[in-house]
């Protein structure tokens, strides 16, 4: 062996060299970002909170008990602030939005990931994308332009088959001849959310270790089989999370939603009829509030669908941890 | 262990099932499969050039010899794993039970549902222990009860008693030795007729490393083994015959792997026919 003559000189072994002031200053940093964003946040939620105030205390807990929403006197009586059928306009736009979003969705990013050819992967990529930049009033105009209408059709079929059937015909009752409402908008989203789903499961899948797969494969997998059983356990936490990125969009999703649901307050098993989101009835009634504290109840509504978000983003960290912990035990 | 006479049957072609199939009992010592003059190409490169072997029935098969030579690459082409490598072709015959396991009509999937094979790293799936023994039985079809299939495999691997009051903990959170129990116990969980391991004991320590020989010793009453390794007192300890491959240089200075010798392990050890092999299994080089 030869002698090794340009070793550098044996340093101090104490945390004082160039390495460790890099660190407290990355660790600073990153603290201090981290912190603006929590700041940020309590901000937007305090500000936002002592807006909705007036309205809060004037409706009670009839806010969020209350189906209606009367923003006017009526023959002397106040007006009247019931989140309730914005709530369920909320949730069955984002239900629908996923119904359509996620399988699709899903479905692109295991094509990208397992059989898509090279070269076909980065064109489907690009459309992808070019999907997501597209402005949500421009697919809020096409939905009223095209969409809506191209549907009564198929809406107006879907009620003279099924309309009849018990209980499950109410769910396609008579639709407005607009073609605006809860499904025309839950679709509208469901297409401005697949990008984002797509993009993320897809980075998920591509983590998958080839050991796995391979392990599957020696088995005896098909390529189904396969996908089942190495790639979807490995990839629960971060589908979810991308689905979870997805429904916080469609809930949060104002102005094509605004355009394309038909605007009204009601709750109705229809899904053909039109209805209105917490969302999409801020952005329509912001100019006009009525009479005060209408802007309050409008900011109010605001609030509870950030609470709502807060709250469902929370329930899903929750399952994933429970199920990576199942999966892949404590340490993961 | 309890009798398999219900192993996969004689033919690989594409509609083959378990249902009914009896394999005929050992028969010691025939061939199960054999090589004859197989090359194995990544692109043009060809990375293992014109090996002839046989892999003898409820045997253990050792493969030896420098890294970098081929050995991972053969034996992935015994169950046709290099199919899913881009690029990489086999030329010459692979048989098993006599049939061309590169034939036209054979599919893949049937070879390894009789080919299974156990990897160096240990690789359980994120999902519990007993998840991972029976996705195999389920992708299979393998009728029965599953409770008693998942028991049996793992009590086959030696590992039952060490997991049978947490199956429905996950996998990956048993130790290393035990997640190669746990993937041994998952490959016979679907009683391939033959078992490919890779350097299956490399991420092991001693103590593990034995358990899982004196396993291998077992099972291979009732399987057929082969086995890739790098540690030669293991291939002299556990095997019945020993490969020997290199690499070698040829006239246009580019590296092939050559089997150099085949033969029964006490002989290959202790009387070795090529310079080149008493060169390696006395340590001069490789
Ligand atoms: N996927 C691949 N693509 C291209 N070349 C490969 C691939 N896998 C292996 N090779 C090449 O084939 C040759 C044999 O590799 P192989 O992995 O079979 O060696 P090995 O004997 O298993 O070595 P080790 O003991 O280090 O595992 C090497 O030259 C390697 O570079
Ligand atoms: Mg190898």
């Amino acid at each position: 062996m030869t002698q090794i003559t340009d070793r550098p000189p044996a340093q101090p072994l104490t945390a004082r060299g160039r390495g460790a002031a890099s660190d407290r200053a990355f660790s600073a940093v990153s603290l201090a970002a981290g912190a603006l964003v929590l700041a940020i946040l309590v901000l937007i939620l305090v500000t936002t909170l002592r807006e909705a105030w007036p309205a809060l205390k004037y409706a009670g807990l009839g806010f969020v008990t209350s189906p209606s929403w009367v923003p006017l006197e009526v023959d002397g009586a106040g007006p009247v602030y019931g989140a309730l059928s914005f709530v369920y306009g909320t949730t069955v736009v984002s239900i629908i939005a996923l119904i359509f979003a996620v399988p699709i969705s899903i479905g692109i990013a295991l094509f990208l990931t397992e059989l898509a050819p090279t070269r076909l992967r980065s064109t489907v990529v690009t459309v992808i994308d070019l999907l997501a930049s597209i402005p949500s009033v421009v697919f809020g105009l096409w939905g009223i332009i095209v969409v809506g209408p191209a549907l009564v059709k198929v809406y107006n079929g879907l009620h003279g088959a099924l309309g009849d059937i018990p209980v499950l015909g109410s769910l396609f009752g008579e639709p407005v001849s607009s073609g605006r409402g809860f499904m025309t908008a839950g679709m509208i989203v469901a297409i401005m959310i697949i990008p984002i789903i797509t993009s993320i499961t897809r980075e998920v899948f591509a983590t998958v270790p080839d050991a796995d797969k391979q392990a599957a494969y020696a088995l005896g997998a098909t390529q189904w089989e396969m996908i089942r059983g190495a790639v979807f356990p490995h990839s629960f936490g971060g589908m979810v999370g991308a689905v979870m990125l997805g429904l916080g969009r469609a809930m949060g999703e104002t102005i094509a939603v605004a355009l394309t649901i038909g605007a009204a307050t009601q709750i109705t098993p229809n899904l053909f009829a039109a209805g209105n989101t917490l969302a999409s009835v801020i952005a329509l009634n912001f100019g006009d509030p009525g009479v005060p504290p209408g802007r309050s109840a409008l900011i109010a509504l605001g609030v509870l669908l950030f609470a709502i978000t807060v709250v469902i983003n929370y329930a899903a960290a929750v399952v994933v941890r429970r199920a990576d912990v199942r999966m892949k035990g404590a340490s993961a | 262990m309890t009798a398999t006479n219900d192993r996969p049957a004689v033919h690989i072609d594409a509609g083959w099932r378990h249902d009914g199939a009896e394999r005929q009992p050992a028969d010691g010592g025939a061939a199960l499969m054999e090589l004859r003059d197989v090359s194995v190409f990544y692109g043009d490169y060809e990375a293992v050039r014109g090996a002839t072997l046989p892999v003898r029935q409820n045997e253990i098969t050792a493969m030896i010899g420098p890294s970098g030579c081929g050995k991972s690459t053969i034996l992935r082409a015994l169950n046709r794993m290099n199919d899913l490598i881009r690029g990489a072709r086999v030329t010459g015959t692979i048989t098993y039970l006599g049939q061309d396991i590169y034939a036209r009509d054979v599919d893949p999937i049937q070879v390894r549902r009789q080919i299974g094979m156990v990897f160096q790293k240990p690789n359980p799936f994120p999902k519990s222990i007993y998840e991972n023994v029976a996705y195999g039985i389920k992708i299979n079809n393998i009728k029965g009860n599953m409770d008693d299939m998942v028991e049996e495999a793992l009590t086959g691997a030696a590992l039952w008693d060490e997991v049978k009051d947490k199956l429905k903990t996950s996998g990956m959170a048993l130790s290393g030795g035990q997640q190669q129990r746990l993937c041994i116990a998952r490959t016979i969980a679907i009683k391939p007729a033959v078992i490919l391991m890779d350097e299956p004991c490399s991420a092991l320590d001693p103590i593990a490393t034995g358990r899982i020989e004196d396993l291998m010793y077992e099972l291979c009453k009732q399987y057929t083994i082969v086995i890739v390794t790098h540690n030669m007192q293991q291939a002299a300890r556990v095997s019945h015959h020993t490969a020997f491959f290199t690499a070698e240089v040829d006239e246009k200075q580019v590296r092939h792997g050559r089997l150099v010798e085949f033969g029964e392990t006490g002989r290959i050890f202790t009387n070795p026919k090529d310079p080149r092999t008493e060169g390696y299994i006395t340590g001069r080089f490789g």
